[in-house]
């Protein structure tokens, strides 16, 4: 199963995608419930943030798997429920550091591939598509590749969730479990 | 009491008064007083506290979120704290409104 959690910045979309993951790991009866970490632990805002996801997750029963890129080289654990936090920052350590050409469909083919061999993937991507400013073309090329991940994840998604102010907006949902 | 949430320009004010509220029971641009509490060195928490109980009838606030990470640290923080007041108003109030287009969605109540 794939699940997109998508939302805006500060707009809750990881504490949900974390209790999601949660309630997941038990209606599924998993083995694992693994919270893939695609932040690199570079410079100080970046350390804040994931020690404020960490402290956000702690008792969660999370065991945390760092993945910076080649997602699609990643051992998949048995049985797991998976969240992949986040997309967006996958598709940037791709881009900017690894000089991947092909970051959107090695994204998006990592993802799925994680999805069908695992319960449950929850991939928590971002809303970077609204504000309207020319950012220059490398900028544009990360913002476009984002876009194609997301709209190719959308389709190998069981349901597809905009998080807008903590409240989760489905977009898409043919989920047989009912959630 | 009711959040109105959206982009700029979106008729969140003009949906507030259709529904009835008059100028003086509603917070409006939310987004810009706690861009305001930041500057002045405040707590966006104790401020978002003090919108809560301060006996208005509705907020409204610009969703600033969905745009490309700034590259200013003080707007990405002022982007952040935003978002995270949003959620806590939206979690306290009985009503939270989506508005696109000049048209309203109810998504919570």
């Amino acid at each position: 199963m794939l699940i997109t959690v998508m939302g805006g910045s500060g707009s809750g979309k990881s504490q949900y995608a974390e209790d999601l993951a949660v309630s997941l790991f038990h209606r599924l009866s998993a083995d694992r419930l693994i919270y893939i970490a695609a932040m690199k632990p570079y410079g100080s805002e970046a350390c804040l943030r994931i020690e404020r996801h960490r402290r956000q997750r702690a008792g969660k029963g999370f065991e945390t798997l760092e993945c910076f890129c080649r997602l699609k080289e990643l051992a998949v654990p048995q049985n797991g429920v998976m969240l992949l936090e986040c997309v967006s920052n996958l598709a940037a350590n791709e881009m900017f550091d690894e000089k991947n050409k092909n970051t959107a469909e090695d994204i998006t083919e990592g993802i799925v591939r994680l999805a069908e061999n695992s319960a449950a993937v929850i991939a928590v991507t971002n809303s970077i598509f609204s504000d309207g400013a020319d950012c220059g073309s490398t900028t544009r090329e990360y913002i476009k590749a984002l876009a194609r991940i997301n709209n190719e994840l959308a389709v190998f998604s069981d349901r597809v969730t905009e998080v807008v102010c903590g409240i989760p907006l489905d977009i898409k949902n043919v989920c047989k479990i009912g959630i | 009491m009711i959040l109105i949430i959206g982009g700029a320009w979106q008729g969140k004010t003009e949906l507030a008064h259709k529904m009835g509220f008059k100028d003086d029971e509603i917070l409006n641009c939310f987004h810009l007083k706690i861009k305001k509490c930041i500057e002045d060195g405040g707590s966006t928490a104790e401020f978002t506290d003090s919108v809560l109980n301060g006996g208005y009838r509705a907020v409204i606030s610009d969703e600033i979120g969905c745009g490309i990470i700034p590259l200013d640290k003080e707007e990405r923080i002022w982007r952040e704290e935003t978002g995270r007041a949003l959620c806590k108003t939206a979690a306290a109030c009985d009503e939270v409104w989506l508005v696109r287009c000049g048209i309203g969605t109810k998504i919570k109540g």
